[in-house]
């Protein structure tokens, strides 16, 4: 790994990205089974970014 | 390259895997982010919304933040990094949610049934410690075959459950140490488990009063790596005559009841080396390699691709009041983001 990627890839952490997304997967129920509301809120965020 | 593309793919009854693709447009590998989506059930014990998600003196709370939402938010966020870092990168990465991995692991092995990858990143909850081995799961059912009869006619009846004593006896007793290599009794542990984990025996509660005829039990074996199934099952049935010794009267079936497999991936590979060199750049100490008991959906996928597991939460998990700090969820964010700019890097 050379230090100039290193370097920005600090620059652009995005981890207001990993916080939120955690949060909203953690408020949905996927008990083993119902993931489709979770997955649902996966793309949207996803999509929220273009 | 934009923004990539999402989708999702439905695994079976509705259950639905979740893919982003971001592909640089230039020849080149092809990575692989994943985890799962769905979690155990919520314990007793919460003293606050297990749904909440919040945020408070640095840790994040929530029902299976740690197996493993924020695993999947992490690797997210990394993708994210990546893109947004200006890294000159090749190849493509593929960030995929699966379903099912509490069931059958149907949603990682639809995946791979659709689609290749050449590396891979499986964020299941270490502790921030490097996996690169963890054992399987063999199931055993046995069932112990008696004679029914109304209890008052006891005389003429061959309990099953009655028989069944003597074989969980001698299957509590076992204590069986595989001929395995150093490298793996240091990373997964020298003896190979087992327990009998369910009974099932006699009429339903509320039935009518009958003495069984069946009793079956469920016997849970842990194989470390490279433990055929023959040489555990060989164990099962010799504490199985065991009791028949003891008893005569004991018959008894066994089924091979599932098979989930080990995993492990070569210290050496690319990706693992990609990851660790990463995690000593944000850790700033050298990195220990570890294997685990638990089954990561590299029971169904980790013959098929090279892959490490590496990601945020640890025990104690699934229960009340579960946090996690952000620190790890930023640590592991840039950890994936290394990994991937490592793996894809241009020249």
């Amino acid at each position: 790994m050379n230090a100039h990627a290193l370097e920005k890839v600090g620059a652009s952490l995005a981890v207001e990205t990993s916080v939120g997304l955690t949060q909203e997967m953690v408020r949905i129920d996927s008990t083993n089974g119902p993931e489709s509301g979770t997955a649902s809120e996966v793309v949207g965020r996803r999509q929220s970014l273009e | 390259m934009g923004v990539g593309k999402v989708w999702s793919e439905q695994t079976y009854e509705g259950r639905l895997n979740t893919l982003w693709e971001v592909d640089s447009g230039k020849p080149g590998p092809s990575l692989l982010f994943t985890g799962h989506l769905d979690t155990k059930p919520v314990c007793e014990g919460w003293q606050r919304d297990p749904f909440d998600g919040a945020i408070e003196n640095g840790r994040l709370f929530g029902h299976g933040v740690m197996d493993m939402k924020a695993g999947l938010g992490s690797l997210a966020g990394g993708i994210v990094t990546l893109m947004e870092s200006g890294v000159d990168f090749r190849g493509k990465v593929t960030f995929v949610a699966v379903a099912d991995h509490m069931g059958q692991q149907t949603g990682s092995i639809d995946l791979f049934r659709r689609h290749k990858f050449d590396h891979c990143v499986l964020a299941e909850l270490t502790d921030m410690q490097i996996y690169i081995a963890h054992r399987g799961r063999y199931y055993f059912d046995i069932s112990t075959i008696g004679r029914s009869a109304h209890t008052c006619h006891k005389y003429s009846a061959i309990n099953a459950i009655e028989k069944m004593l003597p074989v969980i006896e001698e299957l509590s007793k076992l204590k069986y140490f595989p001929d395995i290599s150093e490298e793996l009794k240091e990373l997964v542990g020298p003896e190979l488990y087992t327990a009998v984990g369910r009974i099932y025996g006699g009429l339903f509660p509320g039935g009518p009063s009958m003495i069984p005829d069946r009793c079956t039990i469920r016997v849970d074996t842990r194989p470390q790596p490279g433990v055929p199934l023959e040489e555990v099952k060989a164990i099962i049935v010799a504490a199985i005559e065991r009791a028949k010794a003891r008893d005569p009267q004991i018959v008894c079936e066994i089924v091979d009841a599932d098979v989930k497999d080990w995993f492990m991936v070569d210290r050496n590979a690319p990706i693992v080396d990609a990851l660790k060199s990463s995690w000593e750049s944000v850790m700033g100490r050298a990195a220990a390699f570890r294997g685990g008991s638990w089954l990561g959906d590299t029971a169904s996928f980790g013959k098929l691709c090279e892959t490490v597991i590496f990601g945020p939460g640890g025990e104690p998990v699934y229960q009340p009041n579960e946090s996690l700090a952000l620190t790890d969820i930023e640590a592991a964010t840039r950890i994936y983001a290394l990994t991937a700019a490592k793996i894809l890097q241009a020249s």
